[in-house]
């Protein structure tokens, strides 16, 4: 005779915590008990921890900023900090310049330079200077980093994206949950509702109302936006500069990829703030995601979606 | 030509997980605090200790105890929970919070009358907020502890 299938019901799992100044929420559906779906939760939430500790700029300690004292020395780094790197690098390449991640000075400048947790102000004491992504370096085989000259990578546009793909990793486990930090998000299966998740559109002019509602069950939806955080030294201007001018982004007030991987959505999304309504369409397009792009006036082009 | 953004990232994504919690010395020699102990699971929502703000622990002396504090942003509020000990925060746990997502749908376009329907959603995708209301809550819990 058969064992009979102890059914227990499935059951919304709710998880907040804080990491990279934000707010992480996962969510779980799932009828296995609260302890292994808090568990597995943990240890996703851990590579949070982790890509922030070896990623931010806003600690001197910090396996990027550890580069500033190493210029012109090619130096072996992490895997981690490679891939974000090279990734950062190839995002660089494929706009021309308008996403760069050699802006931190720039941004350290406009007044982006308090640590969250701490309050702590930091300064890297890098001069903002016309450097750009042509002055890093990379070498796969060695898995070495090299920067020409004094300069802060600013990673926080596929950071996070990427701690959010290693936790989706983490949690592949259950078939239905999703992640979002910040506002970026990546949904997997079905909610408790049993069906696709339904993911809202923040508007950019309209606090607290949505764009649009998509229906996703496997994908990352990531916004860029020039809504939330505003320079305190720049009469509160946007926080996306143009690599190629160092000045804050105006032509779009948001922009949503949805991709397979948030580290491509969440890049992605910054970079076509960058390039604006024309060609950040049609680079989204190129690339093969779905994109919205929302303007001031709050009129919007779509792409795949 | 360009191998495209979304499979440079998949690989990226895989390597690294792959590659686990490998770090380099230079990092190990940085790591800082790491986030302390898990509450047990509540019904609905569940805590997970917070990152503790170190600067203040450090130079601060509180009256031993737990205390309470809550912080509001236009994303929604946080409450969280202080554990003092030895006149130190020893942890941050995020009790509730709650994100207030809209309830209209704006019509943006024709076609999205239907969506607006059921206008339920699980989540909602914008651009980066801060997460001053935590600090926000944190400060008013350790008001209450001084």
């Amino acid at each position: 005779m058969a064992a009979r299938m102890v059914t227990r019901p499935r059951v919304r799992h709710d998880f907040t915590v804080v990491a990279m100044d934000t707010l992480v929420n996962v969510q779980v559906v799932s009828d296995q008990p609260a302890s292994l779906v808090e568990a597995t939760v943990r240890r996703g939430l851990e590579w949070f921890d982790l890509v922030e500790r070896v990623c931010t700029r806003f600690d001197p300690r910090s396996e990027v900023m550890q580069l500033i004292d190493r210029v012109g020395r090619a130096t072996k780094v992490s895997p981690l900090l490679f891939e974000v790197v090279t990734f950062a690098l190839s995002l660089a390449e494929q706009t021309d310049g308008a996403f760069d991640p050699t802006v931190g000075a720039a941004m350290e400048q406009l007044g982006f330079d308090t640590h969250y947790r701490t309050g702590e102000k930091v300064h890297s004491d890098v001069a903002p200077g016309p450097t750009s992504f042509h002055d890093v370096a990379i070498d796969r085989r060695h898995r070495a980093v090299t920067l020409r000259r004094r300069l802060v990578l600013d990673l926080n546009a596929v950071s996070k994206g990427l701690a959010i793909d290693l936790a989706a990793r983490e949690l592949e486990a259950y078939p239905d949950f999703f992640i979002e930090a910040g506002g970026d998000v990546c949904v997997r299966g079905h909610s408790a509702a049993g069906e696709p998740w339904h993911v809202g559109i923040q508007h950019p002019r309209a606090d607290g109302l949505l764009t649009r509602t998509l229906q996703q069950t496997r994908a990352a939806i990531c916004t860029s936006g020039d809504y939330e955080r505003r320079a305190p030294n720049a009469n509160g201007s946007g926080h996306i500069l143009d690599g190629r001018t160092r000045q804050a982004v105006s032509d779009l007030a948001s922009v949503t990829v949805v991709a397979p991987t948030a580290m491509a959505a969440d890049g992605l999304s910054t970079a076509a703030m960058v390039l604006g309504r024309e060609r950040g369409l049609r680079f989204l397009e190129e690339q093969g995601v779905g994109g919205l792009l929302v303007a001031p006036d709050g009129s919007s082009v779509s792409v795949n979606l | 030509m360009h191998r495209g953004l979304v499979a440079l990232s998949a690989s990226a994504v895989a390597a690294v997980y792959l590659a686990g919690f490998v770090r380099t010395s230079a990092v190990d020699a940085s790591l800082g605090q790491t986030a302390a102990a898990v509450q047990a699971p509540a019904a609905r929502a569940i805590a997970i200790a917070a990152p503790l703000p170190t600067a203040t622990s450090a130079t601060v002396g509180y009256k031993d105890g737990t205390y309470t504090g809550q912080g509001s942003s236009r994303r929604g509020n946080v409450w969280v929970s202080v554990d003092v000990q030895s006149g130190r925060i020893a942890r941050v746990t995020i009790t509730k919070s709650t994100l207030q997502y809209p309830v209209r749908d704006i019509a943006g376009l024709p076609d999205e009358v239907v969506q607006r329907q059921s206008s339920r959603v699980d989540t909602v995708s914008r651009a980066t907020y801060s997460s001053q209301a935590f600090r926000d809550a944190v400060q008013q819990a350790l008001s209450r502890a001084g």
